[in-house]
């Protein structure tokens, strides 16, 4: 089951379920991984010590989750009179407000990258 | 599709269901608790001379740090309670060094909470981007 | 909609009858009048709270009258001034100069701290406003 392209390192689907149709992921050391194209982007690296990118993903929507939440909590404090440094507050709303613009970001550039690779299967 | 652009399913209260996390229903009531907290600041400088008059103070902080504990932050109560200071010569006990500061904190407190509001929408407003 | 701003302004308005009212006595300090007539009368500036609206907010302040002080003033021995009556007499004002500028001093005060109190509402309200900005 190889295709004329082989995959870009290893995109997995943003929802880490079954792969979407016509697009696999190369185990690491199969001949496909020999293919793969964009320097230093090879199927091993997934399991070398880089991040697999849905879990990079995945990562990425807990951190601003998280950030989200830490904003919320900082938030309420301010409103009760809690909240001794407003700095805290404004601090936390940019860095929530930041990284969900990335999350944002980084899943339209998955997207769009998905779509270019499913533009070019034969 | 079109569902999108209705008022969202009913709800007893009335509040849309994407908006009333504790967060944000927290965060209103302190803009209103505020709003109260300048009205009736602005009432006791204006009779900062008036015989027999007075001075009176919002208080909802530790109403609403108890409503956000119990879960309930809509049900936060504003109280307009009189400061009890004691009165000057002609009866009247406003403290005007108080009420400036209170102009000033409040209205700083209003823009931390209202660009918190805003920036919190900007959230929403990314992720709806794309 | 703006009602702290509303109550300010009757704040202003209060304070700046005052002002009026104390200036104009102030300057009239050394007006003499014969025994004939009234003293000049000093004016004072009576002022009451505007009551609350349904909310329980305060919505101000109000001058209510401005009672006039009294009509006979200080008889005084002033037999070279022009107005003088036969027995020398004249009718000075019955006016505290030390509590006129006391009390001018404490109208411009009030005034001052209600137009204070109108820029921190404006901001306040304009921050409401803004509210969803840029987004």
């Amino acid at each position: 089951m190889t295709s004329p392209i082989a995959p870009i390192g290893s995109i997995s689907p943003l929802t880490s379920s079954s792969p979407v149709a016509g697009m696999t992921t190369s185990p690491a050391g199969s001949p496909a991984a020999n293919n793969v194209m964009g320097a230093g982007n090879s199927a091993g690296s997934t399991k070398a010590g880089g991040l697999d990118f849905a879990q990079a993903l995945a990562n990425g929507f807990d951190t601003v989750n998280a950030a989200q939440a830490n904003a919320n909590q900082l938030a309420v404090q301010a409103a009760t009179g809690q909240l001794v440094d407003p700095a805290q507050l404004t601090i936390a709303t940019t860095k929530a407000q930041m990284l969900t613009q990335l999350a944002a970001a980084v899943q339209s550039k998955a997207v769009a990258a998905f779509n270019t690779i499913m533009s070019m299967q034969a | 599709m079109l569902s999108w652009f209705a008022d969202g399913p009913a709800q007893p209260s009335g509040r849309h269901p994407v908006f009333n996390d504790v967060t944000s229903v927290t965060l209103e009531a302190a803009i209103s608790g505020l709003a109260e907290r300048q009205r009736v600041t602005a009432n006791n400088i204006a009779n900062l001379e008036t015989p027999g008059f007075q001075a009176r103070a919002v208080k909802f902080e530790q109403n609403l740090a108890d409503a956000v504990n119990a879960h309930q932050p809509a049900q936060a109560r504003i109280d307009n309670l009189p400061t009890g200071d004691l009165p000057g010569q002609n009866g009247n006990n406003v403290n005007l060094e108080r009420e400036m500061v209170n102009a000033t904190e409040t209205g700083l407190q209003q823009k931390l909470l209202t660009n918190t509001i805003t920036s919190r929408f900007g959230w929403m407003s990314t992720v709806l981007k794309g | 909609m703006f009602e702290a701003i509303d109550t300010s302004g009757t704040g202003l308005t209060a304070y700046r009858a005052w002002i009026d009212v104390l200036a104009n006595n102030i300057a009239n300090v050394n007006t003499v009048k014969p025994m004939s007539g009234n003293a000049f009368q000093a004016q004072f500036a009576q002022a009451q709270e505007i009551a609350a609206g349904p909310d329980g907010i305060g919505r101000g302040v109000r001058v209510t009258a401005l009672p006039l002080s009294s009509r006979e003033g200080i008889p005084t021995y002033d037999p070279t001034n022009p107005v003088a009556d036969a027995e020398g007499y004249v009718r000075r004002p019955d006016i505290d100069m030390n509590q006129q500028m006391g009390d001018l001093i404490l109208a411009q005060r009030a005034f001052q701290a209600n137009a204070n109190a109108v820029e921190r509402s404006t901001a306040m309200y304009e921050s409401a406003i803004a509210i969803g900005k840029g987004i």
